[in-house]
């Protein structure tokens, strides 16, 4: 408004007669705009996803696949060694009654795997060093550690 | 018993936290409870259907369902957050004038509203889901303290509501005149924290794989998965080893909601015409 202002002859701010239109102008922006924003925010979104994507389709890379079984809320095994450097996958298996989350702050992973099910995590090339892993569920025994070396 | 109270509560404190907000931001909008309790009952019902399906969900999409799942689920919330912050810059100033009461406001009123609700429904289903399946898994075991981790459990979840009640009423305590721009603030990181774990889902998913590289570690001074740590990655997105396409993610919803509003702030028009006009 206050470009408005600036814009018009002085002593037009007495005038109500630009005001109305200003608002109406708001107005109409306010139903319209949120769709346009929205869809402009998914836009820009999948701008970024492609772009992030077309480099390296997922799946065109041979990936080594670690087994991890999950039995009785114990991992085995409970140490799993990796080449550092190198993307791999690991497929942990559960074969309790009850879901599980496989949950790793050192690996940047949280992945639920319901009962009696399976589910593969990738992991991107890691620094050499030990990355710890536990069933959030039952975090006093189901515990392992991935050693990248 | 503690134990299952420590697990249920941090994985109630987001929803928690986001409820105990989206309480503040409504304040003073007409019949904004039903909306929200309607959100967290639709919440509820869907952490049930997904942790009944969570099988089927994560075998879905060639093994990728559940990242992907929750990475359209957390980028819906943001783009909720992010109109809802629009509608706010050019509202909020009625809103806390207490001048919005009845007619066209409160229809425009009750959309914010719906876009909310939403959030709040996500909120409560990310992780209410994860809640069903530990305490079903607590309950099948079997084991002669199955009594004591439910109470443990349901002990958990009042301390989320009670985190809820006590966000909300530290928020209202603010003066009326800053409220808004605090929760709009609030509102502002808890879109970029959600954009950058939406990122991390698409990440561990394997379809985000530029910039996945660990930025930084502050895991020494505080983890992600402490309690403290959880609060923060809610409030701001506290991440301790942040990949490079997160913080970018992050930083650019924080500069995109910030800019947005900017652009759409209300224009105090009614008070200066009313000034000159009187003159």
């Amino acid at each position: 408004m206050t470009r408005f202002a600036r814009l018009a002859p002085a002593g037009a701010g007495r005038t109500i007669v630009p005001q109305p239109r200003g608002r109406r102008f708001q107005l109409s922006a306010a139903l319209s705009w949120p769709l346009v924003l929205r869809n402009s925010t998914r836009i820009a979104a999948l701008v970024l996803g492609l772009a992030a994507t077309g480099l390296m389709p997922s799946g065109a890379r041979a990936e080594d696949k670690l087994a991890l079984t999950l039995k009785d809320h114990v991992f085995i095994p409970a140490e799993l060694t990796v080449p550092a450097g190198k993307a791999f996958s690991i497929e942990v298996t559960n074969e309790d009654a009850t879901a599980e989350e496989f949950d790793s702050d050192d690996l940047h992973v949280e992945k639920v795997i319901a009962a009696k099910s399976s589910g593969t995590i990738h992991i991107k090339p890691l620094k050499p060093g030990s990355y710890k892993f536990d069933g959030e569920y039952h975090d006093a025994t189901a515990k392992g550690v991935l050693i990248a070396k | 018993m503690l134990g299952t109270l420590i697990i249920v509560f941090r994985e109630v404190i987001e929803a928690g936290l986001v409820v105990g907000i989206v309480l503040s931001v409504t304040r003073g909008l007409a019949g904004r409870m039903p909306w929200i309790l309607g959100g967290i009952f639709l919440g509820v019902a869907g952490a049930l259907l997904l942790a009944i399906f969570a099988g089927t969900l994560a075998a879905a999409l060639e093994g990728i369902g559940q990242e992907l799942f929750n990475a359209a689920v957390l980028t819906t919330a943001v783009l909720m957050l992010t109109w809802h912050n629009v509608w706010m810059a050019r509202h909020g100033r009625e809103i806390a004038a207490e001048i919005q009461t009845v007619g066209k406001d409160v229809a425009r009123g009750s959309r914010s509203l719906a876009a909310l609700a939403v959030v709040v429904g996500i909120a409560v289903l990310r992780e209410g889901s994860e809640v069903v399946l530990f305490l079903y898994g607590v309950a099948l075991s079997g084991h002669d303290t199955v009594a004591a981790q439910i109470t443990g459990g349901f002990l958990g979840l009042a301390l989320g509501a009670g985190l809820s009640a006590f966000t909300y009423l530290g928020l209202v305590a603010i003066p009326t005149r800053y409220l808004f721009a605090v929760t709009g603030m609030l509102i502002t990181f808890l879109a970029a924290g959600m954009a950058a774990q939406a990122v991390a889902f698409l990440e561990q998913a394997d379809v985000i794989t530029l910039m996945t590289d660990t930025v930084w570690d502050t895991s020494w001074l505080l983890t992600d998965s402490s309690i403290a740590g959880r609060v923060l990655h809610t409030l701001i997105g506290y991440v301790d080893r942040p990949t490079g396409m997160e913080v970018v993610a992050y930083v650019a919803v924080l500069a995109a909601m910030t800019l947005i509003s900017r652009a759409f702030a209300h224009r105090p028009t009614g008070s200066k015409l009313s000034a000159t006009a009187a003159q």
